[in-house]
């Protein structure tokens, strides 16, 4: 079996996390995230994968469109960084830019949980 | 005296676009080895080849606006996400986004292993 590069595995993660928040099953992303996941939403923090979760289901409509994703190793072996750039539409409305970092921990062979999440809009 | 993990970023963001607009070759002992950069898409590795980077895009003036601070993976960790407007060699503002994955390495000591920079156009 082939082992994926840091940069498939990035790639193959944020097109199943956007996918996914984009459609029906957007709840099903709580499995990404443990009891010390923080994610940052607008300067809000959340811990844990059920407060995660309620912030992330209090959206409507959400399609994310991405262009850029850069990928760096962090401190272990068993950890990534994930940065996205992109123009996100809230409720069908205009896009607006945003940025979101993911710190991706490995949990077993391609499997990994999100340890940090933070996401801001872009005003330019 | 324990600082916060905001007042540890506070104190670092500071430290950071002051010594990056007045004095960037003073920089370079922010980093080690094994930190990478990747500023605007390109990655470097290591302190030099970052500081050679910084270098080479010439005076820059940040003012950062938003700061979010978050652990990293374990208790030495500690990540950084700031927004601001920088100006590149006297250019207009652009918008920009800065993350930062900081490592202690002892009491009140830190350095840069994770660096992403991204500049903000309009839509």
């Amino acid at each position: 079996k082939k082992k994926m590069s840091a940069e498939e595995i990035a790639q193959a993660f944020v097109q199943h996390y956007y996918t996914t928040f984009d459609s029906e099953e957007r709840p099903s992303l709580a499995s990404l995230y443990t009891e010390s996941s923080v994610m940052t939403f607008e300067g809000q923090q959340f811990q844990g994968a059920t407060n995660i979760l309620g912030k992330i289901t209090s959206f409507g409509q959400i399609a994310h469109n991405i262009t850029t994703v850069d990928v760096q190793p962090s401190v272990t072996e068993s950890a990534m960084l994930v940065y996205v750039g992109g123009h996100v539409s809230i409720d069908g409305d205009s896009p607006i830019q945003f940025s979101q970092v993911f710190q991706l921990v490995a949990t077993g062979p391609g499997e990994f949980v999100l340890n940090n999440d933070i996401f801001r809009l872009v005003y330019t | 005296l324990i600082m916060s993990a905001q007042e540890i970023a506070q104190a670092f963001v500071q430290h950071y676009y002051t010594t990056r607009d007045t004095n960037p070759t003073a920089l370079a002992s922010l980093y080690q080895d094994g930190s990478t950069l990747t500023f605007e898409g390109t990655m470097v590795q290591g302190g030099a080849a970052i500081s050679q980077k910084f270098q080479s895009i010439g005076p820059v003036k940040h003012q950062h606006k938003s700061m979010d601070v978050q652990p990293g993976p374990n208790s030495s960790y500690l990540v950084i996400f700031i927004t601001g407007s920088v100006q590149i060699g006297g250019d207009n503002p652009l918008h920009y986004c800065h993350f930062f994955q900081l490592v202690s390495t002892g009491p009140g000591a830190f350095y840069v292993h994770n660096e992403v920079f991204r500049l903000n156009y309009g839509l």
